[in-house]
Formats: structure tokens, sequence, C-alpha cells
């Protein structure tokens, strides 16, 4: 049994939809700009992915935009245009169509404005509740498309999305579901998380007034990553059902491996990182050497990159210099609970047409990251098999792989 | 300021704060039902009009309110004069 992705739809800080961020990538067009949605002045770091031409009303009705949060209707639009994408889910009874999400902070913009109004003295917004929540968008997913099968949402950091998109993997194998929305969305561009990263060391601050150079994986001079928004969504099915129903399918989702560090409550360790990839690929029934491509987590931290290629060269041994590896969040930032579905359908991507997008300002190599991070140009390469990373705090690994049909 | 002249201010408030898909006329009598608003939606709605007509709603008393004329009436019981 094999399980395809006939559906994908994004929102990023490169582009709304796959034509649109896939072209952008492809042509390393940055996303990281100063920070515009509100007065970050008095903040360590002061730049960000935003997105910056999302309109909700072009997708959601007026009423479905007063009841959520920025991060709902992130996921809501890209889970509308993942659908379309699929043409459509009537072929399948209601009962039998999944929502699986990710997301590392919910509703936090309306978290922090309903905080602010508390400690002020002001009332309450009756909707703070149901807006924060971290399941609301996975509901709204369901309440618009009518999803009345499981309804999941997935919260370990960093690794959301990745999380979301194997736990449907599993609902198809079991047959839990005939079809399944599966990805991530997080809009935390926000002041008291900003904040919060911040007061973490975790962000870059070395490139404030030039924030174009800001992400730069695996490159020397990094020195922590940026904040970004967005949205992720693939629409997932039964091989034996697409064909039934005459759908395109994009590519094979062949596995899903996860791990925990079970060691820092931040700081990633490789042994955890091994055992995902390898996990992953147990999994989907592929021998390590069948893997040409990795869709890196590559924050652009200082230790996170080292980690991750001292992992990659753990596993795959002599062969990793022969893998091409490219840094999405080189482009735009780290979307958080999103970036491990942004991730995947770059990778979907890489598969389909044979190019691998570029890990972008890549200057100079940091002698510990020595693996080929296919800098600044993007390069063809017929990609069969690719792996997507995803590395959380809280030592949460998961790594996904997705295979051409 | 006289009931009358509240009730066209709430009527003015409700007209730009409610989307209404298949729009009522709304008067006095006009209810919340009518109006195609549920428990939340109410809930949402008095709070926007504590900011626009500068009153809190007092939660036990607020739960009489079923229609825009109850809404005019309280402002006009509980809102200190300018």
């Amino acid at each position: 049994m094999r399980i395809v992705v006939t559906g994908m739809g994004v929102i990023s800080p490169i582009g709304i939809g796959v034509d649109s961020f896939w072209t952008a990538a492809v042509n390393g067009v940055n996303g990281v700009r100063r920070i515009k949605s509100f007065d970050a002045s008095s903040q360590r770091s002061k730049i960000a992915g935003e997105i910056p031409d999302f309109e909700p009303a072009a997708y959601l009705p007026v009423k479905t935009i007063e009841q959520t949060d920025r991060y709902s209707q992130l996921a809501l639009s890209a889970a509308a245009l993942a659908i379309e994408d699929a043409g459509g889910l009537a072929a399948y009874d209601t009962s039998r169509l999944a929502v699986s999400l990710g997301t590392g902070m919910g509703g936090y913009a309306t978290y922090e404005a309903s905080a602010a109004r508390y400690f002020r003295n002001q009332s309450t917004p009756p909707f703070t509740v149901p807006k924060t929540m971290a399941n609301a968008a996975s509901a709204w997913i369901a309440i618009t498309h009518q999803c009345k099968g499981p309804n999941l949402t997935f919260s370990t950091a960093c690794s959301s999305a990745g999380h979301a998109i194997g736990n449907a993997l599993q609902l198809l194998r079991s047959r839990q579901a005939d079809a399944v929305i599966a990805g991530g969305s997080e809009a935390c561009v926000l002041p008291l998380t900003m904040a919060g990263f911040n007061a973490l060391r975790a962000l870059s601050t070395a490139y404030e007034d030039h924030p174009e150079r800001a992400s730069r994986p695996f490159s020397k001079g990094r020195d922590g990553f940026i904040m970004a928004e967005g949205a992720g969504i693939l629409v997932l099915e039964r091989e034996e059902d697409a064909r039934r129903r005459g759908a395109t399918m994009h590519a094979v989702l062949a596995g899903y491996g996860s791990s925990c560090d079970a060691a820092h409550i931040v700081a990633p360790e490789h042994d955890g990182q091994v055992a995902a990839m390898g996990a992953a690929i147990a999994d989907a029934g592929v021998d390590r050497g069948a893997i040409d491509y990795i869709n890196a987590h590559a924050t652009s931290t200082p230790v996170g990159d080292i980690i991750e290629t001292q992992a990659i060269k753990a596993f795959f041994g002599n062969r990793s210099r022969d893998i091409a590896v490219s840094a999405t969040k080189s482009l735009f930032g780290h979307a958080i609970g999103a970036a491990a579905a942004i991730g995947s359908i770059a990778t979907v991507m890489s598969l389909r047409s044979g190019i691998v997008h570029p890990t972008i300002n890549f200057e100079e190599a940091d002698p510990e990251c020595d693996l080929d991070y296919t800098p600044n140009e993007a390069r063809e390469r017929a990609v069969q098999v690719g792996l997507c990373n995803a590395f959380g705090f809280g030592g949460n690994n998961v790594s996904l792989v997705f295979s051409n049909i | 300021m006289d009931k009358p002249d509240i009730e066209s201010k709430v009527i003015a408030f409700i007209k730009e704060s409610v989307h209404q898909e298949n729009p009522v006329e709304i008067k006095g009598t006009t209810s919340f039902n009518d109006l195609g608003l549920d428990s939340m939606d109410v809930a949402q709605l008095l709070f926007e009009a504590e900011d626009a007509f500068g009153i809190s709603f007092d939660m036990e008393k607020a739960a009489d309110i079923a229609c825009i004329g109850d809404i005019a009436s309280y402002i006009a019981k509980h809102r200190v004069a300018a």
C-alpha cells in the first residue's frame, strides 16, 4: 500500500500558492525583512519572515475571519489551496475525512492581545479561548470542509507539522481515514513571542541592517534563527483511492520516523536525529543509499546546523557528500510549527521538478559544516527519494521520506 | 442623550458590526435571533459595544438583553453622563 500526496497548499513569506512559493525558492528569493506588523523597536531582534500580502478575505467568509486567529486563517487558506489542487474531496464520505495539523504556539496573537487587556484591567474578548486554543485551526478546517473523521493537533515545537504529516500516514495505513488534510501553521511574529525567543538568545541579532543576509544556515557568521510565519498543507490518500478517482499524484509519502533526544530542553543532540532519520528510512523500506536529497531542518543557529551535519554524516557515512542538501529556512526563516510542512512541499517539488532549491546567504562555509548544501544557486538533480528533517525544542525529532510516483 | 437617540446610535453600531448574509431592516424590536446571532456572537457584540459606548455590561443584568431596544435601554440606564 502506498500513501500519496494529491494536493498541496502553502502560504509563505516568499509566495502564496505552490507555484509562487516554488518559483521564489528556486530563484533564491529572500523573505526576511524588518518587522512591520508591530513596533519592534524595543526588541533585540527586529527582523522576521512575515507574509506581506495575505488577504484572509480572498479565502474566508467574514464571520470566519472574525472568529479566528491569524494562525487559523493561514491554515484555512492553505487548506483551501491544497483541496483545490487535489480536485476536491467529494469522492469521500465526510466521516472518512481526517485533519492532522501541527502548531507550536496556536492562536498566540489572540493570547497576547487578551492578556494585555487583562493586565490593564480591561474586559476579556469572548473569543479569547476559541481563537487561542491549539486545535482551533484543525477544528475550523473540519467545519469548513465537513471533515468528520479524526481531528488531531500536534504541538511538538519546530517538528509539529512533521508529526502531523506522519500521523496522517498512519491514519491512512490503518484505514481510519480515506483522505487526510495534514500540515502545519504558525503566526507568532509577535511582541511577547519574539521577546521570549530573544531572551533565550535563539534569534539572530547581527544582521538587523541587512535582514536579507540574516538567515544563513551552515554559513560562517550565522548567529541564530529568524522567526517566520506561514502554513503548509498536504492532502494525502491511499494510492488505490487516488487512482480510482483520477487524482493527480505529486509524490509518495513513503516513511515517517520519530525520536526524542531525552537530553536537553532546547539544545539538540545528534543521536536522536540519527535515530529519526533511520526510523523514517526503515519505515519507507528503502536503503539509505537511495536518499539523494535532504531538506534539512537547518535553522541558522551556531550549534544546530553543526549537530544536523554530524547526524547526516554519522548516518550516511561516505555517501553524505553525494547527497544534495538544502535549507528552506535560508529563504525566509523558521515558521516553527509550519516548517516541516513547508519543507515537505519543497521536497515534493524537488521530486517533481528535478531541481533542488538553493541554501542562500552561503557566503563562507563553516569548517564544521562540510556537506553539499546547494549554495546560492539552484541545481538540477533527478531526485528520486528525498528526506525532510524537523528537529524541535525538547529534542523532538521527525524525519519524513518522500519518493517519486 | 435620550433613548431614541441612543437607539439610533445602537442601530448604526449594529449595522457596522454585524455582517449579515441576508440583511434585515434593523429596528428597536429586532432581536438577536432576527440577526442570526448565536450566544457567542451576542457575547462578542456586547463586548464590542462596551468600547463603543463607554459602558460595562453586568453579566447578570445583561442576560435579559434580547433585542436592540434592550441594548439601548441598558446604555441609557448605565451610561455615565459625559
